[in-house]
């Protein structure tokens, strides 16, 4: 069993429902144990840090300090949170002036870090630590056959971590390949879904979700998986409005890379949180129900 | 004195811009540089030109989506979306104004939902983000009326709980918040940047804002580049 301090994000109890779900239903047959960071905060994604860059920090701390505590690698699925903790704790590491600062105002709150957490996505674990191949070996439902576009969105890859290519990564089509599906061709896997700006801005970003469905559809996919809560809520909960504003017909599921898993694992879609799709799944469940007759 | 492209350079995102080369990647790069008032390589000549009122008034900074495409590709590692969140801020701590664009209120009741619950509770959120642009939602009605159903998919997939989270140490956060502004105080009290010699940009002609920004590019990377080996101070090299 492998230990980590896991970090939902605020996004995996409501928008991401299906992210935590699934998560937390695929940690124990992968023999991960996921100890969830007690009463942890939000991290402060990319608004706080666009209105207070420093201070958006030392709410990111407060969870790395409550973290560092227990000694292991922090986990979250959640791209967002992981751009921001991983960047809060780089600049902490790199800034000692910086940590100070923020020691002292920990410290009101009988907190501290020293500044010696590893900030982990769980894709990276899974790819690294867990690995394709162990998981290909608990895989009860092979998914072969099925055609899956594989999208990372942004900041799982970008900045530059060094856990896979910025333009043209991998890890998640190696997570869709020890599961017997094909991950498809799919030039714009780590091109941006609108992100947050889809409230603000939803005229401006349509046009990027309409070019990755589209991009997605012409390669033949039958469904997406991305790890991303804001990605998969942009591109299942705004297909429909894309549809309208493009005049056209996609009704392409759009799965967390940890429900197609717990479908391979062979767990039930409830656990997973699939009726918590917006889009219809039911193209994928069918596909593994006909399977498992045959 | 202090000018604006020293402010910018001390604020955590701006350390690295004195680095760019203005090959203009970042804007080749970015999805949204189409619907910014000044792209990317612009907003950098701009601020390196201390042109603070034109670049912390516009809505370039408020568009960019944190793909971090322009800082994986940068050849020189300005990291151009954190420089984004940099001048983000300053606009928000400076009370800068901005017009066509609604992301800063989305990013306020964002923030506003931390303070209060400690995590973001998403439907009073988007509440609250609605309300604070009902002048601008009026000006398109059909375009908000659609936005209704949208919410009711999310929510009757479960995904807009009504409950909001609230953690324990929510005392604490605000504690913490609270006791990292006083700490800052005292920090940026010994290093506040000094705006007395600070004229309006917009007063001043092209001719000047040109000789300006030559000025800081000589003072700065142009400095650099000339500083090549074999070429010694005092020694005119090729130049002689």
């Amino acid at each position: 069993m492998k230990l980590y301090s896991y970090f939902p994000g605020c996004s995996a109890e409501s928008t991401g429902l299906g992210l935590g779900l699934s998560v937390q239903a695929i940690a124990e047959p992968l023999d991960m144990e996921l100890v969830e960071i007690e009463d942890w905060n939000c991290c402060g994604s990319t608004p706080y840090g666009s209105l207070d860059e420093e201070e958006s920090i030392v709410v990111a701390a407060r969870n790395l300090a409550l973290a560092e505590k227990r000694g292991f690698d922090l986990v979250t699925p959640c791209s967002s949170c992981f751009v921001t903790l991983a960047g809060a704790n780089g600049y902490l590491q790199e800034h000692p002036k910086m940590l100070a600062q923020v020691n002292e105002a920990l410290a009101v709150a009988g907190l501290e870090y020293q500044g010696s957490l590893r900030v982990r996505h769980l894709v990276d674990v899974l790819v690294n630590d867990i690995t394709p191949e162990f998981i290909a070996d608990k895989v009860r439902n092979r998914l072969d056959g099925l055609r899956v576009a594989p999208y990372y969105g942004c900041q799982l890859v970008r900045p530059q971590y060094g856990l896979d290519d910025t333009e043209f990564p991998r890890t998640l089509d190696r997570l869709v390949e020890c599961l017997g599906a094909e991950a498809v061709d799919f030039p714009l896997k780590a091109r941006c879904c609108g992100g947050s700006l889809t409230l603000s801005e939803e005229g401006n970003v349509l046009g990027l979700m309409y070019k990755l469905l589209k991009s997605a559809a012409e390669n033949g996919a039958q469904c997406l998986v991305t790890p991303c809560p804001l990605c998969q809520t942009n591109l299942d909960a705004y297909q429909s409005r894309v549809n309208a504003s493009f005049k056209t017909d996609y009704k392409l599921p759009v799965l967390f890379i940890t429900q197609l898993i717990g479908l391979a694992l062979g767990i039930e879609a409830e656990s997973l949180g699939m009726n918590t799709n917006i889009v219809s799944p039911r193209v994928v469940l069918d596909y593994i129900k006909n399977r498992v007759i045959t | 004195m202090r000018g604006f492209l020293d402010e910018v350079k001390v604020t955590p995102g701006g350390e690295h811009i004195l680095a760019c080369i203005q090959c203009g990647t970042c804007t080749g790069s970015c999805p949204m540089a189409g619907a910014m008032e000044y792209p990317p390589r612009k907003i950098i000549a701009m601020i390196r030109a201390g042109m603070r009122d034109e670049v912390l008034s516009s809505n370039s900074m408020w568009f960019c989506l944190s793909c971090y495409t322009c800082t994986a590709r940068c050849p020189r590692g300005v990291k151009p979306t954190e420089l984004a969140h940099a001048l983000e801020s300053l606009a928000a701590q400076q009370g800068f104004q901005i017009g066509g664009t609604s992301t800063p209120s989305l990013y306020r009741s964002f923030v506003g939902s931390i303070k209060s619950n400690g995590r973001v509770h998403e439907l009073g959120m988007m509440i609250k983000y609605y309300l604070s642009i009902i002048p601008e939602l009026m000006k398109h009605p059909v375009a908000t009326i659609k936005v209704v159903p949208l919410g009711i998919k999310l929510f009757s997939h479960k995904r807009l709980p009504l409950k909001s989270t609230k953690i324990k140490g929510k005392e604490d956060l605000s504690k913490i918040i609270r006791k990292f502004k006083e700490v800052r105080g005292k920090h940026v009290k010994a290093a506040q940047p000094d705006t007395s010699g600070y004229v309006n940009r917009a007063t001043k002609n092209k001719a000047e804002l040109k000789a300006e920004a030559d000025y800081e590019w000589a003072k700065g990377e142009g400095n650099k580049i000339l500083k090549r080996p074999g070429i010694e101070e005092g020694n005119p090299g090729i130049f002689g």
